[in-house]
């Protein structure tokens, strides 16, 4: 360091420049900035800055909150330990308390927060601008939550337990409805002092054990949970077993469970890194616990989630190559967390994740008696496996996927069945695999084409689930032949006539029976490419639509004025009338193997042909081929 | 058409005495006006005159043999007078024998012969030209004995001729040789069916029903049809009050000879219809099938009235119009099912690209089909076998590629329909089939219930045309659903109750089907979630053939309740107790019965179920077709 006082200079022409006019040359900032090293050298430069603005609150003020955000990015690399904006406002806060109080009352970002956090244990704060920390602490993060920045709140409250200690007494005595702050602001105070050691360990004992009580007194839930949190993280070092502990917050749940069981889960999490047996012994606790307490199905599953989440943190830190068996027993209560979107909540997916590294029959087992208790929920929301666990898709790989893709297809319960089948289209790169497929007895095989006529999914994807089962087994060719004549090649006359082609181009690599059968499908498809010359050699046809003009105008009215009726309310009947939606093509007045797609337009007079003309008959066909599946597989399953 | 005309004017009266001729009525002398008008002669003196607002014939002895005078260039360009004598029937050897007796078509021809040139130039003012030769032309409209009487009509024109007139002879032969072409369209559709043939008061009602079809042949004006039927053959029922009821009692009957002659018109007006729908670059069959089926209606309703027991010969030359009319109205089904054959080969191959399908297409098969089976049922009666086992293929191919559609019908009337296919189908040997398909039409509708669509309309009538309420009804309800219109009522069915009988005893239904069906589904609080549907027939009254072929019988019979149709002896053996046939019908006692079914068509009664009990005995031994 060469000539401090011009620097010192420099700098405060830079900010006076920042604070006023806002031209100012952060370049020469900069270049002072990357010669200073030390952190007195750094409070010797700001020292004429602090000095200058001292004197005018206002700004002051500025000068704070333009340290605490905007200060860093220009003066160093991003790379480098914050030091100018921490140093600037500690300087700035010794220099004017008064101005700091007012400061710390008014920081509505959570960025300036933590710049502020960790120069708490160098300020000698007065009791208004305490009160104001905690209270902006405790209000910058969601209700029932720790305070934000509370480890350096903590370690305020250490260094001024006699303080915190009182503002935590002024607290609690306080009503709930004019607080101070909100009432879990204390938590990082007690905690901090719990580690004062001017105070005697007993004394401090004793004074936890009166707070506790005091926040257990009231009647409020908020200081109940409270009460449960600190009874498992606030103890004077070193803290007593983490099952002691774990054990203490859970006595105290159990007081009134669904409304503090959070609290202590919270508490639980904060071991979950580092004590992870313990943690999954204490969440199997809360699961027993949970059963008994017979709660409502939304908290149950919110208290699942927070159990799934703290499990899926432990195993991710967990040293052993073998799952605990104490997440094993928790896993078949976490089966109620409904599928839910990856960007929603993703908790069982990261879960299943931590325990495919270490037991993949454990989640095969887990994923497909969880499919089956939520097959239903999972067709009528429309949710794609990969869209609830896509790092179990991932990680799983298409082949094993592709196989178990099968296996649910032809699955006991209809509904994994039916979810499954919608699957084999949406999943990406994702297909029945052809080795599963050729595993099958010869009734599953029947019953997988059954299946996958009833799936909700495009055209291509039922002409694709036909193929690889054809090509993959002998014995259902008479089916597939069946299904291509009766019902695909009504459906789908484009596709029908695409897949034609293509059997053909392929020649003698072709299997004999789908070469037949292409030929078969031609000259339908030939057929049916001259209804229109046939139609227009009948004038009876057109002329015997008496109900034309009048469907018109109803249809007019009711696209403008009413949804559709509302359908049957039996399961099946739902699904049967939903799958019309997603199948068939467009009426065209000409065949050709493109499909003409059904775009859906609200007020869209365009209809499928096959829904026009046999609307029940798609139904039923689809409920035949539920039928069909069910019988197949349950007499397979009684041989 | 030839046969058609041909009966037609064997059956002219020379003149009718009627007070309404000519205006209503035809008679030779109105015909051969028209014939002589259309050949280009001139009319001077017509059979009918009008003097104000009386009619008076040309008859008499002033009359001096000639009943009509007409003048023609000939083909020199000279002027001829054309005396015209008139005479009803054929003309024989003893009428030649009585030659000299007055009204004789001899004496007349004489008596014509020698009439006063100079007097009738001055009486019908011949113009500037007197005409250069005198034409005698004796017509008559039964058969020439030419071999008999050949000779003596060669020396009679000798004996003319030396009068100097000549002798032109027109027999019913030879009226329809120059009539015929007058009546055929030609194939550019350029000159239609000529509905002047036709007397003034029904004139402008065919005119209107031939012209729409050259206007639309979509469009058909049934209302100028149903107006023509009743100029020529009105229906002549009286409503009478009894009370608080009021019936249309049966009305009198028409003296059989008039009779004979007004419905002997109705073959020649279809005939026309039918050659200019076929003008119009292959037309539809379906105005002339309905127009016959109209006609026939008329027909029968007029000769019910007369008792069988005293048939004449004019009653029987009634029957025999009857049989032409049915005739035409089986080439005209062949016609119709020629067209359709293609379509057997092809899934819903009688449906067509329009979002009203879910109605139209139901409507269409069931009308298309039960043509076709019509025509079959006259097959049979006609003893036909072979053609009904034609019509019967087409049927089983069109309904097995329809099934959708035909398992889906959208009026509880359509029953109509359905018994007449099966009807024929179960008398030609196809009980496993139907069997299948009544089978399979109960689930469908079992279906449709549980998934909460419409099932067939109460009160709704698949008539043609369909009324426009009607039409809407069905239209918002199959768009909207089942409750979208208050007055759409589907929890009581005939349909089901005839399906229901027929899959019974030919099919396999599942009489639980039927249990869900009856019971429907209720919640809690007992209301219904899915409706009950009740099980029901309409046992016609007894005298019901005396109405059936006039109108709809709407409000008599009984509607008889099946409570429990679940028991499948229990329902056919109550089914069969119940559907008694009312009393003898005319299309019965003239061994046509399916005239019964054609009227029921008609007027949308309900069938007499009774037609499908006991069937097959054993079916008819039917020789099977190439097509099968």
């Amino acid at each position: 360091m060469t000539d401090v006082t011009p620097v010192s200079v420099q700098l405060q022409q830079v900010f006076v420049a920042a604070l006023t006019d806002g031209r100012a040359t952060w370049e020469t900032a900069k270049e002072i900035a990357a010669a200073i090293t030390t952190e007195a050298a750094w409070v010797s430069c700001l020292g004429a800055t602090v000095d200058w603005l001292k004197g005018d609150p206002k700004l002051w003020s500025r000068a704070a909150h333009f340290a605490a955000i905007h200060l860093d990015p220009r003066l160093v690399p991003a790379t480098t330990d914050p030091v100018p904006s921490r140093l600037l406002l500690r300087e700035l806060m010794r220099a004017s308390p008064n101005d700091a109080a007012a400061f710390i009352a008014t920081i509505q970002d959570e960025q300036a927060l933590y710049r502020l956090a960790p120069i708490l244990p160098d300020l000698d704060l007065d009791d208004a601008a305490a009160v104001a920390l905690v209270d902006r602490c405790a209000s910058l993060n969601p209700e029932g939550e720790s305070p934000a920045a509370a480890s350096e709140l903590s370690a305020w409250a250490a260094q001024s337990a006699v303080q915190a200690r009182d503002i935590i007494a002024r607290r609690l005595a306080a009503p709930d409805g004019r607080p101070l702050f909100h009432i879990w602001g204390i938590e990082p105070l007690v905690e901090g002092a719990m580690k004062a050691l001017e105070v005697p360990e007993e004394e401090r004992l004793a004074w936890r054990q009166a707070t506790i009580a005091t926040l257990l007194a009231s009647p409020n839930p908020r200081r109940k949970s409270l009460a449960a949190y600190l009874a498992c993280v606030a103890w004077p070092d070193p803290k007593p077993s983490e099952r002691e502990r774990h054990a203490a917050a859970l006595g105290i749940a159990v007081q009134s469970f669904g409304e503090i069981i959070p609290a202590v889960l919270d508490a639980v999490m904060r071991d979950a890194w580092d004590q992870q047996e313990a943690t999954f012994e204490t969440l199997s606790r809360v699961v027993h616990l949970l059963m008994e307490a017979g709660l409502s199905y939304d908290v149950s599953v919110r208290i699942l989630r927070k159990v799934a989440n703290i499990a899926s943190r432990g195993l991710g830190t967990l040293k052993s190559e073998s799952i605990p068996d104490s997440i094993s027993s928790l896993l078949q209560h976490v089966q109620l967390i409904p599928p839910t979107p990856y960007a929603r909540d993703h908790t069982l997916d990261l879960l299943l994740d931590g325990i495919l590294k270490r037991d993949r029959g454990v989640v095969k087992s887990f994923i497909f008696a969880y499919l089956r208790l939520h097959a239903r929920w999972l067709l009528q929301s429309g949710l794609s496996f990969d869209e609830a666990f896509p790092l179990l898709t991932h990680n799983v790989g298409a082949g094993v996927l592709g196989t178990w893709l099968v296996e649910w297809m032809v699955d006991q319960n209809e509904a994994l069945r039916t979810v499954a089948a919608a699957w084999s289209g949406t999943i990406e790169n994702v297909r029945p695999h052809r080795a599963a497929l050729a595993a099958l007895t010869s009734e599953q095989a029947h019953a997988f084409i059954h299946v996958a006529l009833t799936a909700q999914v495009r055209g291509e994807v039922v002409f694709a689930l036909l193929n690889s089962v054809a090509e993959a087994r002998e014995d259902v060719d008479e089916l597939v032949r069946t299904t291509f004549l009766d019902e695909l090649s009504v459906d789908y006359p484009g596709l029908t006539l695409r897949w034609v082609d293509e059997t053909q181009a392929t020649g003698n690599a072709a299997k004999p029976s789908q070469t037949a059968l292409a030929a078969e499908l031609r000259i339908r498809c030939l057929m049916r490419a001259r209804l229109r010359e046939f139609h227009e050699q009948v004038p009876e046809l057109y002329a015997t639509s008496p109900c034309y003009s009048a469907w018109w105008d109803i249809e007019q009215q009711i696209n403008a004025t009413q949804a559709r009726a509302a359908e049957d309310s039996s399961f099946l009947a739902q699904l049967a009338s939903r799958v019309h939606v997603a199948r068939g093509e467009a009426m065209s007045h000409s065949l050709s193997r493109e499909p003409v797609s059904f775009i859906p337009y609200d007020f869209s007079y365009e209809q499928r042909v096959r829904v026009m003309h046999d609307r029940m008959g798609l139904q039923q066909t689809r409920m035949r081929h539920f039928d069909s599946a069910r019988e197949l597989l349950s007499a397979g399953d009684r041989k | 058409m030839k046969q058609a005309l041909e009966r037609f004017v064997r059956s002219l009266a020379e003149r009718e005495l009627a007070g309404t001729a000519p205006e209503v009525l035809q008679d030779l002398g109105t015909f051969v006006d028209w014939l002589a008008e259309r050949l280009g002669y001139d009319v001077r003196l017509r059979a009918y005159k009008y003097e104000g607002l009386e009619r008076r014939k040309s008859t008499g002895r002033l009359q001096l043999g000639a009943d009509m005078l007409a003048t023609k260039v000939d083909s020199e360009g000279k002027p001829k007078l054309f005396r015209f004598v008139l005479k009803v029937g054929p003309v024989t050897v003893a009428d030649w024998g009585r030659s000299g007796d007055p009204g004789n078509i001899v004496h007349d021809v004489r008596l014509a012969a020698n009439r006063s040139t100079a007097r009738d130039h001055e009486d019908f003012d011949f113009g500037n030209q007197a005409p250069a030769g005198v034409v005698v032309l004796a017509i008559h409209n039964g058969d020439f004995d030419a071999e008999a009487l050949g000779a003596p009509r060669a020396q009679l024109r000798e004996e003319l001729a030396k009068q100097g007139v000549e002798l032109e002879w027109w027999d019913a032969g030879e009226l329809v040789r120059l009539a015929a072409p007058l009546l055929a369209v030609t194939t550019d559709g350029q000159q239609g069916s000529d509905a002047g043939l036709f007397p003034p008061g029904v004139r402008s009602f065919a005119r209107l029903a031939i012209e729409s079809l050259r206007r639309d042949p979509l469009a058909f004006d049934f209302r100028a049809l149903d107006e023509y039927i009743d100029a020529r053959l009105p229906l002549g029922r009286k409503n009478q009050r009894h009370g608080a009821r009021e019936v249309l009692e049966r009305g009198e009957p028409l003296p059989s000879l008039a009779f004979m002659r007004q419905a002997a018109e109705l073959p020649l007006f279809t005939a026309m219809l039918s050659a200019e729908s076929q003008a119009q670059s292959r037309g539809s069959t379906l105005p002339v099938l309905e127009a016959l089926e109209r006609c026939i209606c008329r027909v029968a309703e007029h000769a019910q009235r007369h008792v069988r027991a005293d048939a004449s010969a004019h009653l029987r030359k009634v029957d025999e119009t009857l049989r032409t009319l049915l005739e035409q109205y089986v080439n005209v089904g062949r016609e119709l099912r020629e067209r359709l054959r293609p379509l057997c080969a092809i899934d819903f191959g009688l449906a067509v690209l329009r979002s009203s399908e879910p109605v139209d297409y139901p409507l269409r098969c069931y009308r298309l089909l039960a043509y076709l089976a019509a025509c079959g049922l006259v097959c049979l009666d006609q003893e036909n076998t072979a053609e009904a086992r034609q019509f019967a293929d087409v049927i089983v191919e069109l309904w097995e590629r329809n099934d959708a559609a035909c398992e889906s019908p959208v009026t509880d009337d359509q029953v109509i329909e359905l018994v007449t296919i099966w009807w024929l189908l179960l008398r030609i040997g196809f009980e496993g089939k139907v069997g299948g398909w009544a089978t399979n039409l109960v689930h469908r509708q079992s279906a449709r219930r549980f998934a909460g669509m419409p099932l067939p309309g109460v009160y709704q009538r698949a008539r043609v045309p369909m009324g426009d309420r009607d039409a809407r009804i069905l239209a918002v309800v199959h768009c909207a659903g089942r409750d979208a219109d208050p007055e759409f009522v589907d929890d009581a069915s005939t349909l089901l109750t005839v399906s229901t009988y027929v899959a019974y005893k030919y099919g396999t239904l599942d009489s639980a089907i039927i249990d869900r069906l009856r019971h429907g589904r209720q919640d809690q609080q007992n209301r219904d979630v899915i409706p009950r549907t009740s099980f029901q027939l309409w046992i016609p009254p007894s005298d019901a053939a005396d109405e059936w072929y006039a109108h709809e019988i709407a409000y008599r019979g009984v509607s008889h309740q099946f409570l429990e149709p679940q028991d499948r002896f229990a329902f056919i053996k109550e089914l069969e107790e119940r559907a008694h046939p009312p009393e003898a019908s005319y299309g019965r006692q003239i061994g046509l019965p399916t005239i019964d079914v054609i009227a029921w068509k008609r007027w949308r009664t309900l069938p007499d179920a009774s037609i499908l009990v006991g069937l097959p005995v054993q079916a008819v031994d039917v020789p099977v077709s190439v097509a099968s």
